[in-house]
């Protein structure tokens, strides 16, 4: 392995775990940049590895190269090109959906898909395959995504939806090359503002009823579930149901500017919060409230910002969690496991395992990324302080649950999942290794994340827990 | 990788015969941890270490040579470790000696290898050992040290001094290597039940090499630097420290 000087420490938006990488090196000059790069990366020598990094906002070691190069947003901000005839944009990968919203929402587009956090970059948002509150009506991001241009080892190309490298890269989280810009199509809107119909639900089978019964009458639906609420309790929730609101929606004071977008950070958490600020009694307090204040059921209107992205409000809020950090733990399991995800919910509650915030969200169709994370089913999002008391062994267990019920845990998130579930639950894993062998056959474009979880090598070895976990799996929610 | 829990998945560990890092290692392996490679000197220790925990795990455990008191070869030896095994992802230092303080009084050569094994070998390994993780961009070394180490006492000196000079160097180290990547967590074991110490009499609050090793892996979990085992002995030592000399001298050890 080459080594490298000048190394920073980079790592998730969790804050656990970092390791350290050089920054690519790269040429200011727009015109020759990119070849540069693709000669860069064709004669990197062996050892070498490098990878493209967005805004870090996956939670764990995903954007991570330890010992390697990353490149970064700022790396790629070169082209912006929309096309209103065709409703396309051109856009070079380091654009944020932030940007792109700032930009185009005044004219009237809106993108396809947009997830908890406008700070992602269009490379990311590929990368990841992401999804939103309307997956169940639109899919995920790649449906939305014509073409994009990839710097492989042997080349730099234009991938489109009919090469199998297309579909590598979309959820293949980096590892496939450098996405330098993309074509994506933009949805017209005639307002910046969300009609949102609200409604509190007592439990988790309410939930599940009411998102089964009325997911599909809108474009958008996610539930915020009280994890820590138990008995008759469980999982109640706050659905949100949203729809692009028309001009006859708004109220004459919004109506005059209709297409008004300007989001704004209100807050910045400071970087010295103690590790226990958000414990058990703290984050009770905060569902609590939360729950109690959401209406009844209630129909109004909120701003793009309010409805999709409310902690963006709250700049770095990720530190709130002090230096010891926490994880997202998000899983999907199939339709018809309802039965799985609410002994899933009873074992966090069980476990009191401290999550703010919890995000449920049916799921639509899958698209046709090898690792793309959605299919059509539930999916349920924890956000977990690190201190919690037996986090691994719960999170094990419930690792199993889910690779058993044929769901799987979202790479985007994933900071601890046991490798060898891996196949299990991504059953195209191996085809995806095909096309990046024939790719990348040195494996250049390795992510922290890759090495973990064995996602290059089909070596697949095992622990004893595996083993032991494994015969154990019969016992259902107790195990 | 060390994952978001602290857990590694390939293991080093030196003093591959040290009760605490099998405690440690066994527990490792029932998780993440799919290749081990005990360091030492002694290979009949070390095999015996191997099947114990082949016995239980399918993980791989490799034996390799390596001799804290060998100044020459450690370094060399070490950058030839990791070169065969590129995926080590947390370094254990569980090498140490305990010695006599009766008979090292008055033997200089004793007094010396004692310094060899418990302070010289383990700043070389750990300079070697920091500067490969360097290299890689992630890692975390461990340093089983002692309370002996934190503040030598005069029953004995020859061996806290040893213990001292490496938890010193590990603590400035770990400052040293911020932002490289590199965790360094240095362990302060009190009275631990070990074959090490099976002939001594049990001190206060004796721990177990279990509950040692449970320790570590909280604390790695936490991303601590330094840690007491038990936890209550750090306010021991506090309290030990800072008493006056004259009264001191009154406790018996």
């Amino acid at each position: 392995m080459p080594q490298l000087s000048n190394t920073q420490l980079f790592g998730g938006w969790g804050r656990s775990p970092s390791s350290a990488s050089a920054l690519l090196p790269t040429d200011e000059d727009p015109a020759v940049k990119l070849d540069a790069l693709a000669e860069f990366v064709a004669s990197a020598p062996d050892g070498t590895r490098l990878l493209a990094r967005g805004m870090g906002r996956s939670y764990g070691d995903a954007a991570n190269c330890a010992g390697g190069y990353v490149s970064t947003h700022y790396d790629f901000r070169d082209i912006f090109e929309f096309n209103p005839t065709s409703e396309e944009l051109r856009a070079s990968s380091g654009f944020s959906l932030d940007e792109i919203m700032r930009r185009l929402i005044p004219e009237g587009y809106f993108v396809y898909v947009t997830p908890g956090t406008r700070y992602v970059t269009l490379g990311g948002a590929i990368a990841a395959d992401i999804h939103g509150k309307n997956h169940h009506k639109d899919g995920s991001f790649i449906n939305h995504v014509e073409s994009f241009e990839l710097i492989t080892p042997s080349s730099r190309i234009e991938v489109n939806r009919s090469d199998p490298l297309f579909w590598a890269t979309a959820g293949g989280m980096g590892m496939t090359g450098i996405i330098t810009a993309a074509t994506i199509r933009l949805k017209k809107v005639q307002t910046s503002y969300i009609k949102v119909t609200t409604q509190k639900t007592l439990n988790v089978s309410e939930t599940i009823e009411m998102m089964q019964r009325l997911d599909d009458s809108f474009t958008y639906s996610v539930a915020w579930m009280d994890s820590l609420a138990s008995g008759n309790s469980l999982g109640r929730s706050v659905i949100t149901w949203g729809e692009h609101a028309s001009e006859a929606d708004l109220e004459p004071k919004l109506a005059d500017n209709p297409l008004s977008y300007g989001p704004s950070v209100k807050l910045k958490a400071p970087d010295i919060a103690p590790s226990w600020l958000l414990n058990m009694a703290s984050i009770r307090a905060f569902n609590e409230a939360w729950y109690r204040k959401a209406p009844k059921n209630k129909v109004s209107i909120e701003s793009i910002p309010a409805y999709f992205h409310p902690l963006d409000a709250v700049s770095d809020w990720n530190r709130l969690y002090g230096r010891t950090g926490f994880l997202q733990y998000q899983f999907q399991v199939p339709l018809g496991q309802e039965e799985t995800l609410i002994s899933i919910i009873h074992r966090f509650s069980r476990n009191r395992t401290p999550s703010f915030l919890s995000v449920l969200k049916r799921f639509g169709p899958s698209s046709s990324g090898h690792l793309s994370f959605p299919q059509p089913g539930w999916t349920l999002a924890l956000d977990i302080p690190i201190r919690t008391k037996g986090l691994s062994e719960l999170l094990d267990g419930i690792d199993f649950q889910v690779a058993e019920a044929g769901g799987r845990v979202y790479f985007a998130k994933d900071s601890r999942l046991i490798p060898e579930l891996v196949p299990k639950m991504y059953p195209r894993l191996d085809e995806w290794r095909d096309v990046v062998e024939k790719s990348d056959p040195k494996g250049i474009f390795l992510s922290d994340l890759g090495r973990r979880l064995s996602l290059r090598s089909g070596e697949v070895k095992k622990a004893s827990l595996v083993e032991t976990l494994g015969a154990a799996i019969g016992k259902g929610p107790n195990l | 990788m060390i994952d978001a829990l602290g857990q590694p998945q390939c293991v080093l560990i030196i003093g591959g015969g040290s009760d605490i890092a099998s405690a440690l290692v066994d527990k490792w392996v029932d998780m993440r941890c799919q290749r081990v490679i005990l360091a030492g000197r002694s290979f009949s220790v070390m095999e015996q270490v191997q099947s114990q925990l082949q016995s239980h795990s399918s993980a791989k455990v490799e034996i390799v040579y390596l001799d804290m008191a060998d100044h020459e070869s450690l370094a060399p030896l070490t950058a030839e470790v990791f070169e065969r095994f590129p995926d080590i992802d947390m370094a254990v230092l569980a090498a140490g000696q305990l010695g006599d303080q009766a008979v090292d009084e008055t033997d200089p050569k004793r007094i010396e290898q004692m310094f060899d094994v418990n302070a010289t070998g383990p700043a070389i390994f750990l300079t070697a050992c920091a500067s490969e993780f360097k290299k890689k961009g992630a890692g975390t070394i461990v340093v089983l040290s002692s309370v002996a180490g934190e503040k030598v006492r005069r029953s004995n000196y020859v061996y806290g001094a040893s213990k001292a000079a490496t938890d010193s160097l590990s603590l400035a180290m770990s400052e040293a290597l911020r932002g490289t990547g590199v965790n360094v967590l240095v362990v302060r074991p009190g009275f631990v039940s070990t074959k090490m110490t099976q002939h001594l009499a049990k001190a206060p609050l004796a721990t177990t090499k279990e509950k040692v090793a449970a320790d570590i892996i909280d604390a790695l979990a936490k991303k601590k630097t330094l840690i007491w085992s038990p936890k209550e002995m750090r306010w021991v030592m506090l309290a030990y420290k800072h008493i006056p000399r004259t009264i001191a001298r009154k406790i018996p050890f």
